[in-house]
């Protein structure tokens, strides 16, 4: 992340509104709907704004996204409902496939011989 | 059964992560215009309505009602009462689609939940049972979900036709505990399950091979497990894959999965699967990419204290999860990227939520 990015993270995710949020914490729920209110008709207006926010969502999002590398071009767009992780093929054979890359990531490993790590536990 | 404000949704977007919160939070919710301008395919697809039916099964008083073309969906949900459930997945999709909700559920049923699902096991879009036996339900145990949570892969059911089984097994908790991960530490061993189902015995060793070639120049430690089905037990398509999981001296895991493409010959697999993992890895969050929106969710639910996990970067799907974890249970978490290591500080307090329907043991 660069440095403008990281300050206007929060925001990207909850829009605006987040730099108002006091707490971090939720309602209250208790395993029960924090709203009791039961008039649906009432809360047609605000529904209205949701559905149309959502409606937009989507365009919104790829700009967003492309500016905090969060849907980046190398990454398989999968459906939307899905949490699973893919990269498309050629971005890993181009990052991957490069003896230096590899390299680079040596220091995330644990180095050394077959069952170092076990004798250093002992 | 839930009473209170109905939120409102264009399409069926996040129909799947929508529909649990709302059971979580006991809020209704309403979906209008499913695919209206779709000719070929209005309203729901099959393994939408296939996963209501399963929400219905595992709850107790929810409403669901549909209009005469699909498009129009209202769900109010119920208790969510657990216990032997049994229910065959749509080929339009894989069990991981289904389970990895239910695997939100669980753990907050007034039953332990006993659950069978017949389907796909590995495709290439939805989270593979292998994974989530692996590096998913481990992580449960990190919330303070004690007991045996346990996934058995009885058949394996490789697409498009399917016909693999699982069965599922989660205990209920009260209330969860807060975590606090900070450090991935560095990988110390990596395992993985090669799995093929009516192909030649000898595929899943290529792809085992041509996978620690890319892995053993940097850890000598990787043992890869091959898992061949014939008979019944091999479903109805033929089809390999790899899962492959990396564990960090602090006990963190992170997985890549891949599955053979059409054609695709076992060696390229096997590397692809190995490039995956080492992206994984490279990203250096202590919960993997796959796995961040079920750890926020089990965070924003927690009791009502803090926790803190680095994830690597933010996955689309876990972004549109934080909101919709703000809509339905109101936690709004604190996100503060560390740029010096390219990864996200994610912090929230519980909401303290309660398991009310478990029995006092």
């Amino acid at each position: 992340f660069k440095r403008h990015e990281m300050a206007n993270l929060q925001s990207y995710v909850y829009g605006k509104s987040a730099k108002s949020a006091q707490s971090t914490k939720g309602d209250d729920m208790s395993g029960k709907g924090g709203n009791n209110d039961t008039n649906d008709d009432d809360d047609e207006h605000d529904d209205e704004d949701s559905a149309e926010n959502n409606s937009n969502e989507s365009n919104d999002d790829d700009d967003a996204e492309d500016m905090f590398h969060i849907k980046q071009a190398n990454v398989v767009k999968l459906v939307t409902d899905s949490s699973r992780f893919s990269v498309k093929l050629d971005t890993l054979q181009g990052k991957w496939g490069n003896e230096i890359t590899v390299e680079a990531l040596k220091s995330r490993f644990v180095t050394g011989d077959w069952g170092a790590e076990d004798a250093e536990n002992q | 059964m839930a009473t209170g404000k109905v939120h409102n949704f264009n399409g069926t977007e996040r129909f799947r992560q929508r529909l649990v919160l709302a059971t979580l939070s006991a809020k209704p919710v309403r979906f209008e215009n499913i695919r209206t301008d779709d000719a070929d395919a209005v309203g729901l697809k099959d393994y939408e309505v296939s996963f209501m039916r399963l929400i219905d099964k595992l709850t107790n008083g929810s409403v669901v009602s549909i209009n005469h073309t699909g498009t129009t969906v209202s769900y109010r949900p119920g208790m969510i009462m657990g216990g032997k459930i049994s229910h065959p997945c749509p080929p339009s999709k894989g069990i991981g689609y289904f389970l990895e909700a239910m695997i939100m559920l669980a753990p907050f049923a007034k039953k332990p939940l006993q659950l069978t699902l017949t389907g796909i096991t590995n495709n290439e879009e939805d989270p593979s049972v292998d994974v989530i036996r692996t590096v998913t339900l481990p992580m449960l145990h990190q919330f303070g979900l004690e007991g045996d949570v346990e996934l058995k892969i009885t058949k394996r059911g490789a697409a498009p036709l399917g016909g693999g089984e699982i069965y599922f097994k989660c205990p209920t908790v009260r209330s969860l505990k807060p975590i606090k991960i900070n450090e991935m530490g560095r990988v110390k061993r990596i395992r993985g399950i090669s799995f093929s189902t009516r192909v030649s015995p000898q595929t899943a060793n290529r792809v085992v091979d041509a996978a620690r070639g890319v892995l053993n120049k940097l850890l000598p430690d990787v043992y890869i497990y091959t898992d061949h089905y014939r008979g019944a037990e091999a479903g109805k398509s033929p089809g390999f894959g790899l899962s492959l999981v990396a564990e960090s001296t602090n006990g963190n895991l992170c997985g890549s999965e891949c599955v053979a493409a059409p054609g695709e010959l076992p060696e390229d697999l096997g590397t692809r699967a190995a490039w995956l993992i080492l992206e994984e890895i490279s990203r250096g969050g202590c919960i993997d990419t796959q796995n961040q929106a079920l750890c926020c969710l089990f965070m924003a639910c927690n009791s009502e204290d803090v926790s803190k996990v680095k994830f690597g970067k933010l996955s689309s799907f876990t972004v549109n999860f934080l909101r919709d974890v703000r809509e339905f249970l109101g936690v709004t978490f604190r996100l503060k990227p560390d740029d010096e290591t390219d990864t996200v500080n994610v912090t929230c307090i519980g909401i303290g939520y309660t398991n009310t329907s478990k029995k006092m043991g």
